[in-house]
């Protein structure tokens, strides 16, 4: 039989710390569910869930100093049609309104989908391409920053220690941003990523500078297209060497995954997702 | 027989008041507002639950099980297995005695055969405890390497005499005699193969059984042949037919995975045995690998044309995958052959069908029998020959399709009022085919392109060696209203509606007046069940010369009652009246009230009916798609379909039902696959991983009807929901392929297929 | 055992639940039937319901979490037996066919309704992206929500 579990309902940041004071590897923190559920170990093992669904401020969204916050319990849907994000973090708002179905999106938190840490997981490279740090909030009230590419230590698992949880993550507001991101997966909609592909870059006068370019699904971290972002270095929109950038990421898609039978298509679906990726960066002055 | 030019067009009889008319579904109500209750809805006192154990190995022998500590867990009642439940074998797509499809299947199994296969049950007195005894269950298997792959299976089955493939040979003309070479003869040959699919009803399998007085073993099922059940669950339980009652519940979709009989043996047994009632309801991962699939295929075809495109000859050699159980799976291959002689007038033509098991999920009946899987193969190669011979792909099937009142060349039945020429012709003009249809891809990233397939599928089993009959009551009660006893499944595709809309088109009473009976093997008559595109065409039949009867009966007593003549009296309306006195008007009940008084004898009547023909029934699907050369994923961006219905009884379910084929089409085209690895595991038993057409996917479908009547069906109608899933997958295949300039012959299309056979250009 | 108080389809209870149990098995258990189990996954669509008025499914809820929460199924719908637009414009458009999803449909189309009063046909193809249904090819169903939308423009 599973053992019998009790579950508590923090309402705020000082009752959450007295739950992780408390917490332990058999102690589950719950959000959005939607990938706990399912793959069933809610079944088995755990013999607390702390419910951060009602911890208030967790799921904010706002600009505080020099950073765009985000709480860790944020929904998918309230990321995707929030103005900060989709001015400051746009790249986060694509990755929020192509994840699940509109239900899950309703439901499952950013939060949730870093410390999953799949390599399928769509907000990831999202918020790595932003530079994006987690505040990991600990049971002495104490918080560390992490920066996100640093939160996967391998597939499905993440840096988080039993007494840990995400609060929030933090987002640079850097001026001339644009991001952008695109996915592929085996239909339009409501679909598993099969390769993602997140993008930030400064853009004044239609120069590129500073591109952060990361690939999903390619191993458990997103994978920092580094040629594909020399290219862009200093191009200008107009006459961008589209060819040399779109070679650059097929490239970065043979090193990563030389062996996989999957390769063959990814190394030419990226140069579409670079395509996608790029008309998006180019157009954000008519979408915004 | 031709006749035809003087068809007389019942329907178009201006006075019709039910049938050709958007009918609201009688059950919509109470599926709105979910006052329908499925299976799994439905609680007893006492109900016991069953879980099911299914084998993880794809090829097994179990050298124990151990049940003490699943039966030490509070709440578990019994576990069965092989060891204590009938070693009877039995063939699942078996409905009738004398039917002799190999018996290779018993409730529980000591030697699996795929990963799904049932190992042991285990009820208690919930479900929660049901599954906590099936994870305490302790089984030692011993695994044997797994056959996959049907190619393999064939060499392998003919290894050992006791596992010889199922093989099925049709022909007419003399193929062989062909000589080719000599007057420009033409030959193209295409090599298809078809996947494995999930029938996807949202309601997973279901089934509830328990024994009443008497000794009677009641099931409900949403189930397609309530008789097809009884049949089986008798002769597994070695139990009456007359005292095995099946009862048709409520059915949250099935296409064919619901026809077989799966979980009703066990559950009936396992009732009969504890005598309490038990539930068994499976998940959706159960659902995917342990019950039914539609058959894969390998197909080759090679066909003969004149430079000018007639076809001369086909010869066709189809391998069909079983699964792990021979099942219907033979009939399913044999249905594909017949299928070959009623689209195109082709002199010469021979078939060939192998069905063999491997390891995999059982397959079974889907939603067309084998049409979509040998038109998928034979479709694909018309187009290869249009190419060919650089000729529009429409000019090509239009020189050789058939006529109305053809003869099937191979002694089958007539072919009917067969309109696919007219279906061709109108549906080409509407979509502008001509000026769309190009030879050579366009340039750019993403690329449209325009397909098209023809098809045709059965009315029922006439013609074949399974029976076709049906058999209803039909009384007429004393408020006027009209009570339908028959065997009928609603499926979700408006049966009952349909039935009604003939009967009270016949009587001419109010369609809210007229209710129809689901099965009951107890109370209800004999049907065969909703298979084989049958229940409008034979059933509608059946209700409708039943109903001219029980009218002709109504006038006849009347006449008796009233004193007037038979010839004075006119049935309308729900009044029975005097033509030459109109002061003599009186409402159904209260004449059928008088007969009851004055004559004591009930207005109703009785129909075995027999089904003698089997018409055509033909369509023709046009679709535009956009290839994205760099993701490979394809999108429909336009979509006509052309149906051949004979005459559409309710025209607004004809076209739900025309929807509903596209999108499973387009689903098999596209993108379902239930796939195995080596090892036979299943690597998709979940809709996460199993993509059906969700709505993004979905195009806007522009539906049109030939309507030419059908001189042997129910006001002229013939079937629709089958062949509305048989052209979508070949017009899509061909659509892509003409769009991008490849010849993807492997089914689904993927965007890695794309992708790959867009590299090998 | 914890004890909740949820308001299920405009009544307050207070139920004792299993921190393990699902939403979908808690309504399911009050005899919520409109609460279809067809994946178990959050995939499917038919075991959608409000939780303070937005569409979520149910099976991938637990159901302590909805405690101070309102939850709405098809059986809170109909107001003194009248029919809600929504199943009122599904049955004109025979958006209905085998019935076991239309639950589900009907509260996903609530949702965007009650956020979102004039949807476009994209939106509202969004808006049941997660629900399928094997039947009807959605088609009838995108009528019948644009049937409503148009109804409403009309009046106004």
């Amino acid at each position: 039989m599973s053992i019998e579990a009790i579950s508590l309902m923090p309402k705020n940041k000082e009752e959450l710390v007295k739950c992780l004071s408390h917490a332990d590897e058999r102690t589950c923190f719950a959000a959005g569910c939607t990938d706990l559920i399912p793959s069933q170990s809610y079944l088995k093992g755990f013999s607390a869930f702390v419910d951060l669904t009602h911890v208030c401020n967790m799921n904010l969204i706002e600009i505080a100093e020099d950073c765009l916050v985000i709480g860790a319990t944020a929904t998918f849907a309230d990321i995707a049609k929030n103005p900060y994000v989709q001015s400051y973090a746009n790249a986060l708002a694509l990755a929020a309104s192509q994840v699940g179905s509109s239900q899950i999106r309703n439901r499952a938190t950013i939060g949730g989908n870093v410390a999953n840490a799949s390599p399928a997981a769509d907000s990831l490279p999202a918020l790595v391409s932003l530079d994006a740090t987690a505040e990991v909030l600990g049971c002495d009230e104490s918080s560390r920053m992490i920066p996100v590419m640093e939160m996967i230590k391998d597939i499905n698992v993440s840096v988080l220690r039993p007494r840990e949880v995400i609060w929030a993550f933090r987002i640079p507001l850097r001026p001339h941003v644009r991001s952008a991101f695109v996915k592929v997966g085996g239909r339009k909609r409501v679909t598993i990523s099969r390769l993602n592909l997140a993008m930030s870059v400064e853009v004044t006068r239609n120069r590129l500078k500073r591109a952060r370019i990361y690939l999903g699904t390619l191993g458990p971290r997103p994978l920092l297209a580094d040629k594909a972002c020399q290219v862009c270095e200093n191009a200008v929109l107009e006459s961008f060497p589209l060819d040399l950038f779109l070679d650059a990421l097929a490239d970065k898609v043979d090193e990563a995954i030389p062996t996989r039978p999957s390769r063959a298509y990814k190394r030419v679906a990226v140069r579409g997702l670079g395509q996608d990726i790029l008309n998006l960066i180019a157009s954000w002055e008519c979408l915004h | 027989m031709k006749p035809s030019a003087e068809i007389v067009k019942i329907a178009d009889k201006p006075d019709l008041k039910y049938v050709g008319k958007n009918v609201t579904r009688i059950d919509a109500k109470e599926k709105v507002t979910a006052a329908i209750k499925y299976l799994d809805d439905f609680e007893m006192k006492g109900m016991l639950h069953v879980k099911l154990l299914l084998s993880p190995h794809a090829n097994a022998i179990v050298k124990s099980i151990d049940s003490k500590e699943t039966e030490a867990v509070p709440g578990v009642i019994k576990v069965y297995t092989w060891c204590n439940t009938p070693e009877i074998k039995y063939n699942s797509a078996v409905f009738y005695p004398g039917q002799n499809d190999l018996e290779d299947e018993k409730l529980f199994t000591d030697h699996p055969k795929y990963v799904g296969d049932r190992i042991a049950a285990v009820v208690a007195d919930s479900e929660e405890a049901a599954e906590e005894g099936l994870n305490r269950l302790k089984v030692l298997y011993e695994e044997l390497i797994p056959v996959i792959d049907p190619s393999e299976a064939v060499k392998k089955e003919c290894e050992t005499p006791s596992g010889k493939p199922l093989e099925i040979h049709l022909s007419c003309g003399q193929f062989e005699e062909i000589e080719c070479g000599t007057d420009g003869l033409i030959i193209v040959e295409d090599e298809v193969s078809t996947q494995k699919i999930h029938h996807a009803a949202l309601e997973p399998h279901s089934c509830v059984a328990y024994v009443e007085p008497g000794e009677i073993v009641t099931i409900l099922s949403p189930c397609q042949l309530i008789f097809g059940v009884r049949y089986i669950v008798s002769k597994v339980l070695n139990h009456p037919l007359s005292k095995v009652r099946i009862i048709k519940a409520p059915m949250g979709g099935t296409f064919g995975g619901k026809q077989e009989v799966i979980l009703e043996p066990i559950c009936a047994f396992i009732a009969k045995d504890l005598g309490r009632p038990v539930k068994l309801v499976l998940n959706r991962k159960e659902t995917i690998i342990s019950t039914r699939t539609r058959a894969a295929t390998k197909g080759k075809v090679r066909t003969i044309a004149t430079g000018d495109g007639r076809f001369v000859g086909r010869e066709v050699d189809v391998l069909t995958d079983a699964g792990a159980y021979m099942t219907g799976s033979h009939r399913v291959t044999t249905a594909m052959g017949k299928k070959l002689f009623r689209l195109y007038r082709i002199p010469s033509q021979t078939f060939h069908g192998t069905t063999v098991r491997t390891n995999t999920t059982p397959s079974g009946a889907c939603r067309g029998y084998g049409s979509p899987q040998i038109h998928t193969i034979t479709e694909i190669n018309v187009d290869h020959l249009a190419k060919r011979l650089k000729m529009d792909p429409v000019e090509l099937r239009l020189k050789n399709l058939v006529a109305p009142f053809d003869d099937d060349p191979t002694g089958g039945p007539s072919l009917g009022n067969a309109r696919i020429i007219e279906c061709v012709n109108r549906g080409a003009e509407a979509f502008n085919w001509k000026e769309r249809f190009s030879f050579t891809p366009k340039k750019g990233r993403y690329k449209r392109g325009v397909g098209m397939a023809c098809s045709t599928h059965s009315n029922g089993y006439a013609g074949s060696i399974y029976p076709d009959f049906t058999a209803m009551y039909m009384r007429i009660a004393e408020d006027g209203s009209v009570l339908v006893n028959a065997g009928l499944h609603e499926l979700g595709t408006g049966t009952l509606t349909v039935i009604a809309q003939i009967v009270a088109e016949v009587l001419d009473v109010d369609i809210n007046k007229v209710l129809v009976s689901e099965g009951d093997t107890l109370y209800t008559p004999y049907d065969v069940g909703c298979v084989a595109s049958r229940v409008t065409y034979v059933c509608g039949s059946c209700a409708k010369e039943l109903a001219e009867a029980v009218l002709d009966k109504f006038k006849r007593l009347s006449s008796i009652v009233l004193e007037i003549p038979y010839d004075d009296l006119q049935l309308a309306n729900g009044i029975v009246a005097s033509v030459s006195n109109p002061a003599i008007k009186l409402s159904y009940g209260t004449l059928i009230a008088r007969i009851g008084t004055i004559l004591q004898e009930e207005v109703g009547g009785y129909l075995s009916y027999r089904s003698v023909t089997n018409p055509g029934s033909y369509a023709a699907h046009f679709v535009e798609v956009e290839v994205d050369t760099l993701t490979g994923l394809t999108a429909i961006t336009d979509y006509l379909a052309v149906h051949d219905v004979g005459r559409a009884i309710n025209p607004r379910m004809v076209e739900g039902q025309i929807y509903g084929g596209v999108q499973m089409g387009i689903g098999m085209a596209l993108f379902e696959e239930l796939a195995y690895d080596s090892r036979g595991i299943p690597q998709n038993a979940s809709l996460s991983r199993y993509h059906v057409v969700n709505a993004p996917e979905m195009p806007q479908v522009k539906v049109m009807l030939i309507e030419e009547d059908e001189p042997t069906g129910p006001f002229g109608a013939k079937s629709v929901g089958e062949i509305a899933a048989v052209p979508v997958t070949p017009a899509i295949v061909n659509a892509v392929n003409w769009a991008i300039g490849v010849s993807i012959n492997v089914l689904p299309l993927t965007p890695s297929r794309i992708i790959s056979a867009l590299g090998a250009l | 055992m914890v004890n909740i108080e949820i308001k299920i389809n405009g009544k307050i209870k207070c139920i004792d639940v299993n921190p393990r149990m699902r939403l979908i098995d808690l309504l399911r258990n009050l005899g919520l039937t409109s609460v279809k189990e067809g994946c178990s996954e959050g995939e499917c669509g038919t075991c959608t319901v409000l939780l303070d008025g937005k569409a979520v499914t149910s099976c991938t809820v637990l159901a302590f979490q909805a405690d101070g929460h309102e939850v709405t199924t098809v059986e809170g719908l109909q107001t003194n037996g009248e029919l809600d637009v929504i199943q009122q414009a599904f049955i004109e458009n025979d958006a209905v066919q085998c019935g076991f999803c239309t639950p589900g449909m009907i509260m996903a189309v609530k949702s965007l309704l009650n956020e979102n009063p004039h949807p476009t046909r994209e939106d509202i193809i969004v808006a049941i992206e997660g629900n399928l249904c094997r039947c009807t090819g959605y088609l009838p169903i995108v009528k019948a929500v644009e049937q409503i939308t148009k109804e409403s423009v009309d009046l106004q």
